[in-house]
């Protein structure tokens, strides 16, 4: 997440030359990652919130004042409604009623001030389910983007470097996934395997990998015989450690634009298999899944049910996308 | 290079990629955890006939063999047998794919139709109302789950202000007479204006879910090339001879947006072909996308990996095409 560094600019430095990379901002880098995986894996395997409080406390701590754009003096709108969201995601759920709790005599109350989002056809809070909801799309979104990353970014520097038979063998793998439409491949898989939520993250990771090899692919090319690369060779270093330490970094900033990209691609792939029947099992709080729900109220005139888990998913997709115009135009 | 020879080379690039491709559905149904004999009979059937399944299908045999097989099926014109209907399954595409390739068209043509014009007037003015516009509807056309927005509309179109008909499918009142299977153009030939008009009423929503969506990127990368365009120096030239504007736009620049932006849009369709799930499912559509989703929560399975197969070879085949079309209106691509 070096969305959050203020200075995260200037990645167009000439090709075939390395860019000084100045240690604060890699160690901000560093750390701003180290607390997304926390984070991601925090959010996915712990049910009882301790490491949360944790990781709340020092994200808040941490990316505070990355909200605030201290050269324009305004706030970035996008930066503090992922915030919102993640924060939303890890404590919100403290502050809600069940959301898994049935009520009979309230089913399908509309919006009110007391039920702000009204209620479903059991008499669940819709607003407790979006808010919990939040959890899981985030969570799955990230970790999905996060293991594509882990593996795509590798393997297309390592096309580069192997070159030859390795690389055109991995381009038509990767091709022939990618003319597959996300979608019906991920149906494919999971009605093979069948649906359950790490089966679900790893399904929308494998069919994002292509992406990220192609992306690093393309950024690695250029500069796999530049200078700095012939003269790490020359002073003998490992080629593994060329790959990653010399390589790698200069191709960050792509890669993370279309992180932030593909986590909202990853959270719509979720959300329309659930909404078809075959995300996660149904009493689970999740956005595509409360979509589904709602579409069968609307023949009563019941838009609510639908319409704020839409809410919830849009504005999520829309947040993370300009994010990712962010730190492609790097501010 | 000459015409034959570039289509020789994209055919032999076109059976690369189409093997690739059955690889891959390969893997899923044979290597994948999981007894594919299961999910072809259900867990209802009974010893024999899973026994049947397993012999017919030869999953007792050596991986390289069972490829073997399964490619001599697919030549045949194979695809399976769907548990469900008890039709093969090309049968039963051949019911489907005309709906889905309808609705695909329409929804390709009402993208294109508002996103490039759209892109190019944004491009031309900077900051000016247009061009904050399109920030916006390309922002919410990429962030906007398909699904959702044609609930939205059916919500906005059907139930508030009665535009609409109801989401049901292709068509409420009579059927025209099967020539292509598109009922629009069915109906056309055979001069049935009711039944166009019930057609198009019932094609509408949907085609526009898709066209918000799939219009979205196609109006950034419109307006993209449109401005890298204006700013290069050949128009600057020929601002600099005083040619008119009007000019410069029709003559100058636009050509050579129109090549890339329509290789884009050819990728938006071949990913259409494919990529109509979603809404096919929202709207009750009867083409592939709704028939792989009821056949997989039926646990009937061949239909979805042949709907995932035939998604893939139109992308390819659509691909293809638009690059043979490609070379032969460009001359920078025949060095």
């Amino acid at each position: 997440m070096s969305v959050v560094s203020p200075r995260a600019s200037g990645s167009s430095a000439p090709v075939g030359r390395r860019r000084l990379i100045d240690s604060a901002r890699s160690s901000r880098l560093v750390v701003a990652v180290a607390t997304a995986v926390i984070l991601v894996v925090a959010l996915v395997w712990d049910p009882d919130w301790r490491a949360l409080r944790v990781v709340v406390s020092v994200l808040a701590i941490l990316v505070a004042p990355a909200v605030w754009d201290s050269q324009r003096r305004v706030i970035r709108p996008a930066v503090a409604v992922m915030l919102a969201l993640i924060l939303m995601a890890l404590i919100g759920p403290l502050f809600t009623r069940d959301p898994l709790m049935l009520s009979v005599g309230e089913s399908l109350t509309g919006p009110s001030g007391d039920l702000w989002f009204g209620t479903d056809q059991f008499g669940r809070d819709i607003f407790a389910r979006v808010i919990h909801g939040a959890r899981l799309d985030l969570g799955v979104g990230f970790s999905a983007a996060a293991l594509a990353v882990i593996v795509g970014m590798p393997l297309g520097a390592l096309a580069v470097f192997r070159g030859g038979l390795f690389d055109s063998v991995l381009l038509r793998i990767s091709e022939a996934f990618q003319s597959f439409p996300t979608l019906l491949l991920a149906l494919g898989i999971v009605a093979a395997v069948g649906p359950s939520i790490p089966i679900l993250i790893f399904i929308i990771a494998i069919v994002n990998v292509p992406v990220y090899l192609r992306l690093t692919r393309s950024a690695v090319a250029p500069i796999v015989n530049a200078d700095f690369v012939l003269a790490a060779r020359c002073a003998g270093q490992r080629e593994l450690t060329i790959l990653f330490r010399h390589i790698l970094p200069n191709v960050r900033q792509v890669v993370l634009a279309q992180f932030s990209v593909n986590v909202a691609w990853a959270i719509q792939i979720l959300a329309a298999l659930s909404f078809v029947g075959l995300g996660v099992p149904v009493p689970t709080p999740e956005w595509g899944a409360m979509v589904r729900e709602g579409y069968e109220q609307l023949v009563y005139g019941r838009w609510w049910v639908s319409v704020f888990p839409g809410v919830a998913i849009l504005t999520t997709i829309l947040t993370l996308n300009q994010l990712s115009d962010r730190v492609r135009h790097g501010t | 290079m000459p015409l034959a020879i570039y289509i020789a080379r994209r055919l032999v690039f076109l059976v690369v990629a189409l093997f690739g491709v059955s690889l891959i559905t390969f893997v899923i149904t044979r290597v994948l955890p999981g007894n594919p004999a299961y999910l072809i009979v259900g867990v209802q059937a009974d010893e024999s006939t899973l026994e049947a399944v397993i012999e017919r299908l030869g999953i007792d045999r050596p991986i390289m063999e069972q490829y073997g097989h399964y490619m001599r099926q697919l030549f045949s014109g194979d695809l399976g047998d769907s548990w469900r209907t008890k039709n093969p399954v090309t049968t039963d595409f051949a019911v489907r794919w005309p709906a889905t390739i309808e609705l695909a068209s329409a929804a390709a043509i009402l993208s294109v139709a508002w996103s490039v014009p759209f892109g190019i007037i944004s491009a031309l003015r900077r900051r000016s109302l247009s061009d904050r516009l399109a920030n916006v509807a390309s922002g919410l056309g990429v962030s906007i789950p398909e699904f959702w927005l044609g609930i939205i509309l059916i919500l906005v179109f059907f139930f508030h202000l009665g535009i609409a008909p109801a989401p049901i499918g292709r068509s409420l009142g009579t059927v025209p007479p099967d020539v292509t299977g598109l009922y629009t153009l069915d109906s056309l030939i055979a001069g049935d204006w009711g039944a166009l008009r019930s057609a198009l009423a019932q094609l509408a929503l949907p085609a526009i879910t898709l066209a918000i969506t799939t219009g979205a990127p196609l109006l950034r990368v419109t307006r993209g090339f449109m401005r890298e365009t204006m700013a290069s120096h050949h128009i600057r030239s020929a601002r600099a001879l005083g040619v008119p504007e009007r000019s410069i736009v029709l003559r100058h620049a636009l050509p050579n947006v129109l090549l890339p932006v329509s290789t884009m849009a050819a990728m938006m369709y071949g990913y259409l072909l494919g990529g109509t799930v979603l809404v096919e499912f929202v709207f009750a559509w009867p083409g592939i996308g709704k028939y792989a989703i009821d056949s997989i929560n039926a646990s009937d399975y061949a239909p979805v990996l042949a709907a995932v197969l035939l998604s893939a070879c139109s992308y390819i085949i659509v691909y293809l095409i638009m690059d043979i079309l490609h070379f032969i209106i460009d001359p920078r691509t025949r060095t």
